[in-house]
């Protein structure tokens, strides 16, 4: 249980990077000639601030220079005289009553999502390599990570947590993911606001905070609320130059651009997307400025060239790998990675596959896919399909063609967070239209709205609700939520470091672990891995024992923590042929335990010394 | 933001060529009404319930 001054020290650890961030970005904004209001100049500033902050943890963590807390907080402290308002825009008018209450609602909403990302890291991804890495680079400089293969990709938005996990308050990092939620909500009320109206606006920030896809990642160091965030903010730039002709929203969109390519690779991807819209838009940019803005990008992503180049050989990996090298990994390695990305959706690529995806965005039981955007995208935005403008057509088109890619290549809905707002505000649009149709329609509309409020609501008090409880008893959630890892976790600690683990809460462990799976390590298949490619099934055998033996002797692995299938061990094997082999030959021993603890299922752990 | 003056066809400052660009957006469509209108509302609403349903009660339909 934690006590009441250690929660204000996680709450410190949550809110002090996130308010630096905000600093720096603040005092981006002039220079930049970013005129805005309110909430949409938080979020502008939070945005590019954190952007900014990135590169400068890669530059003093690359130099193994400390990021304490407490220099964040001189940096929000001198940041906050930049708060005063922005007096060379005019401020909006107030809205109706409903409006200003939706907006309160709205404000409270993203309260709880900040609380609630200060609960333990439960979220897969985040801790089984995305916090374990940034531990690492936190207690030494940036460097590559044997057998973490995720350290060899962008990192931007995971640097952002580092403050708070060398602070030692790993669970106050995902405070920056709710950032990120909020920033992302307040672009959307503010653009949904300028196409549509007031109240439009303020609907579509509310439901950005409260759609599954919000409740799912904010709380966690997941990194596509971020990459979404700068890739949003790229593609609302290279819009907003069609629109006004500012080649000031030329170069944000450049640095949004390298920002979002820092944070995950497929954004860039972003960058094509991003020139096509701004040349195509009815406004084409001078050479000039499309120069400078190509520099800003080449400027903006230099430093992660420099930082693939030093631990990989390679500053484009992992592309080109057959030219420059592939690291530590094999081309074979990147390529089932890739693969491994399209599985999240099992359908065909054909016409058919992709209507399928279409329905099961909406009303599908795909976790990577269904339900999680919900239904006012699909309910709405097609009656904001009438009379666009040539801007507006090319901006719709190309997210359309963004999309299509998304679907062949990664379908998890996660890795379109940059296009998912701008369903938001098609949404506002087209729901502004028929609001606009009488009172009959905004009474409907009203009662819709209240159902899904009340329906998202559920949703969120069942996530949320056991985080905040979890703020003064960590423990209690984390057996709840994944009880399996904190049995494994008690088994790690009995083991002799370095322990092999199948996959897991890498960061929950008291001791170094080496983790089994090959997307992890990316140098060990530990058994055979089998698929279906193009619809012909494939085999990738597993690494040959003395292959294998020699590899996790490299990496100090001294013992196996292993999930068993019944008969649990009494048989003397675990189910794994080459563990099962080594048990043969005597060099590895199954330790004798009567009762093992839990995994998962009717699976137990086991624990196998390697001599 | 404030606009920039423009030069006109004279290439002198000031006259109707200071007025802002015209917005990039067309003018509102109408509102819908009657039949359609009726039609869009019943769209939303279905939408919106068989959403809720499928997820209150976790309808698995094999998507």
């Amino acid at each position: 249980m934690r006590a009441a001054p250690e929660i204000v020290r996680l709450v410190f650890a949550g809110i002090v990077p996130d308010l630096a961030y905000l600093a720096l970005g603040l005092w981006m904004l002039r220079p930049l000639g970013l005129a805005a209001r309110g909430a949409e100049r938080l979020a502008l500033a939070f945005i590019l601030g954190s952007g900014v902050a990135s590169l400068a943890i890669l530059l003093l963590r690359g130099l193994d220079v400390p990021v304490p807390l407490a220099a964040l907080a001189a940096v929000a402290v001198l940041g906050a005289a930049r708060l005063r308002p922005d007096t060379t825009t005019r401020p909006d008018p107030a809205g109706a009553g409903w409006v200003r209450a939706v907006d309160a609602a709205t404000l409270a909403l993203a309260g709880l999502t900040f609380v609630a990302a200060l609960a333990p890291e439960t979220s897969w991804d985040g801790f089984e390599y995305h916090l374990p890495m940034v531990r690492a680079w936190s207690e030494g400089p940036i460097r590559a990570l044997p057998a973490v293969l995720d350290a060899e990709f962008r990192a931007g938005v995971d640097l952002l947590y580092l403050p708070a996990v060398a602070a030692g308050a790993p669970d106050a990092a995902a405070a920056v993911s709710a950032g990120f939620a909020l920033a992302l909500a307040a672009l959307i009320r503010a653009e949904a606001r300028r196409r549509a109206s007031p109240g439009a606006g303020v609907l579509a920030g509310a439901f950005a905070l409260l759609v599954p896809f919000t409740l799912d990642a904010a709380p966690t160091t997941y990194v596509d609320l971020g990459v979404g965030a700068y890739g949003f903010l790229a593609l609302l730039s290279a819009d907003r130059w069609n629109r006004t002709g500012s080649a000031r929203a030329l170069g944000v969109c450049a640095l949004a651009l390298a920002f979002a390519a820092n944070a995950k690779l497929h954004a860039f991807a972003l960058c094509p997307a991003a020139l096509a819209i701004a040349t195509l838009g009815g406004r084409r940019p001078p050479a000039r400025v499309l120069a400078g803005c190509t520099g800003l990008v080449f400027a903006g992503v230099a430093p992660w060239l420099v930082k693939a180049a030093v631990t990989s050989g390679n500053p484009f990996f992992p592309f080109l790998g057959g030219w420059l090298g592939t690291g530590a990994t094999t081309e074979q390695v990147l390529s089932l990675r890739r693969f491994r990305l399209s599985t999240d959706f099992w359908m065909d690529r054909g016409v058919g596959g992709f209507l399928r995806y279409l329905v099961s965005i909406h009303v599908g039981s795909n976790p990577h896919v269904s339900g999680l955007i919900g239904p006012l995208p699909l309910a709405l935005a097609p009656f904001a399909l009438q009379r666009v403008s040539r801007a507006t057509t090319v901006l719709a088109v190309t997210l359309a063609g963004l999309f299509v890619l998304q679907f062949m290549a990664m379908p998890a809905l996660r890795f379109g967070a940059p296009l998912l707002p701008f369903l938001a505000i098609a949404a506002a649009v087209g729901g502004a239209r028929l609001a606009r149709a009488g009172p009959a329609a905004r009474g409907l509309l009203g009662v819709a709205f209240a159902l899904l409020a009340v329906h998202h609501g559920a949703a969120l008090g069942a996530r949320y609700g056991p985080r905040l409880a979890a703020l003064r008893d960590p423990a209690a959630y984390e057996r709840r939520v994944f009880p399996d890892q904190v049995a494994l976790r008690e088994v790690v600690a009995r083991a002799e470091p370095v322990v092999a683990i199948p996959m897991g809460a890498v960061l929950w462990m008291p001791k170094p672990v080496y983790v089994l799976l090959w997307e992890r390590n990316g140098e060990l298949f530990f058994q055979d891995l089998r698929g279906k490619r193009d619809g012909e099934p494939f085999v990738v055998p597993r690494t040959p024992q003395a292959q294998a033996r020699a590899l996790l002797a490299r990496r100090g692995v001294r013992s196996l923590a292993l999930d068993v299938r019944p008969p649990h061990p009494r048989d003397g094997r675990v189910g794994n042929a080459t563990v099962d082999a080594w048990l043969r030959e005597g060099t590895a021993t199954l330790r004798a335990d009567p009762d093992p603890p839990r995994a998962r299922g009717d699976r137990r752990w086991v624990i196998v010394d390697l001599k | 933001m404030r606009a920039s003056p423009r030069r006109g066809h004279s290439g002198r400052l000031g006259g109707v060529t200071d007025r802002p660009p015209p917005p990039s957006e067309p003018p509102r469509p109408p509102t819908l009404r009657g039949a359609r209108l009726a039609l869009a509302l019943a769209w939303v609403v279905a939408v919106v319930l068989i959403y809720v349903a499928v997820r209150e009660l976790r309808l698995n339909l094999g998507l």
